[in-house]
């Protein structure tokens, strides 16, 4: 009786024994397979074919945004050099009245100020390099046009525009290409300082 | 000068990109030739035939094409590699839409489960449908312990890759292929008294 039960736990380990080894080896060959010889060319083939598909990458659209952007910066850093007037410049002539003759005007073409023509605000500056034009700076507001009336001063402008345009159109030239020739030069000497 | 040197930074710019695509060309070349079996076998253990494994593996690189810009910074190729073909092989398993049955003589024999001249044809024909039957119980048993299951068939798979394919700590991976296995056990052992 002891013998057969030592014969059936005999067995019974045996065919637990049979098992785990089918069950090895069933599960050694559930994944023990090998791809169709080549499998790294052609992944690598289709790879090179799929890039040349693939967009422009992205970045490079970046770097020329940045790129651009650096520029702007740069740009806009210049423009707010110190020294250099920030507000909206412009040039004006004294008013009317006081409207020089052809003839003072071919003796000194480049309009002379008077005390009194500087008017009675400190917004306006002569400048020495530029003898006869009359810069004002004007406070700098956060909406543009403004929506504040005219200034005494620009009312004496638009007067003397009115009645003398072909002068104010004259004056207005010189003091454009008086402005463009300080810029480059204040251009010339940054680049002097930056060097 | 300002000019000169954005034309030389954008040089260096250039340079730098291109070094980078090639590296990171370099870096996919390496990843395909060393990993392309693996993610073969990985995606064949879900997908279970062979030419959706080998779609798989091209899809898995292609997916890694994509990111290349990424990979310098992966720690660990293999493992993220092996994450990577098992999503696409379980998104390519999902499409397919139902769960297949696999055929016990299925026309596509796994190359390395041709026999082997050594074998005897009674072996060879015994361990086939052991095989396709454990691969039936394998389809049924709990996703849980499927997963750990089969990616620890692959020989290339350690059950700390494992874990980290599935998300999980390798005692649970232990733990869950332990338990997997007792259930293969038990149900071939029910199989084998049944006849």
């Amino acid at each position: 009786m002891a013998e057969r039960d030592h014969d059936e736990a005999n067995s019974s380990i045996r065919k637990s024994e049979e098992l785990d080894r089918a069950l090895d080896a069933a599960l050694t060959r559930y994944a023990a397979v090998e791809p169709r010889a080549g499998l790294e060319e052609r992944v690598l083939a289709h790879l090179s074919g799929e890039r040349a598909k693939l967009p422009a990458r992205t970045w490079w659209k970046w770097s020329v945004a940045i790129a651009i952007a650096a520029v702007f910066v740069l740009a806009i850093a210049m423009g707010l050099r110190p020294g250099r007037p920030s507000h909206p410049v412009i040039a004006i002539q004294p008013p009317a009245p006081d409207k020089p003759t052809h003839a003072t005007q071919a003796a000194n073409p480049a309009f002379e100020v008077t005390p009194r023509r500087r008017m009675r605000t400190h917004s306006m500056v002569a400048r020495r390099s530029e003898p006869g034009a009359l810069v004002a700076i004007l406070p700098k507001l956060d909406q543009f046009p403004s929506p504040s009336p005219l200034s005494d001063q620009e009312k004496i402008l638009l007067s003397y525009v009115a009645e003398d345009p072909e002068r104010a159109a004259l004056i207005a030239e010189a003091r454009t290409k008086a402005l463009r020739e300080d810029a480059k030069e204040r251009a010339a000497i940054a680049n002097g300082e930056r060097d | 000068m300002i000019e000169g040197r954005q034309v030389v930074a954008g040089e260096a710019i250039l340079s730098g990109l291109a070094t980078s695509e090639h590296i990171q060309d370099e870096i996919l070349e390496r990843l395909v030739r060393q990993h392309s079996r693996l993610v073969y076998r990985i995606a064949y253990t879900v997908l279970r035939r062979h030419h959706d494994a080998e779609d798989a593996t091209q899809e898995t690189f292609l997916r890694v094409l994509r990111y290349s810009t990424k990979l310098a910074a992966v720690e660990d190729p293999k493992t993220w590699l092996a994450r990577v073909a098992w999503r696409v092989a379980l998104d390519r398993w999902k499409r397919q839409g139902k769960a297949r049955e696999v055929p016990l003589e299925d026309p596509e024999q796994p190359f390395a489960e041709i026999p082997s001249s050594e074998a005897s044809a009674d072996d060879v024909l015994h361990g086939t449908r052991v095989s396709g039957v454990v691969e039936k119980l394998i389809a049924a048993l709990p996703e849980k312990l499927r997963e750990p299951l089969v990616l620890s068939t692959i020989e290339e798979m350690s059950p700390r890759e494992v874990g980290a394919v599935l998300g999980i700590n390798e005692a649970a991976v232990r733990s869950r292929v332990f338990r997997a296995r007792q259930l293969l056990k038990e149900r071939l052992a029910h199989l084998v008294s049944a006849r």
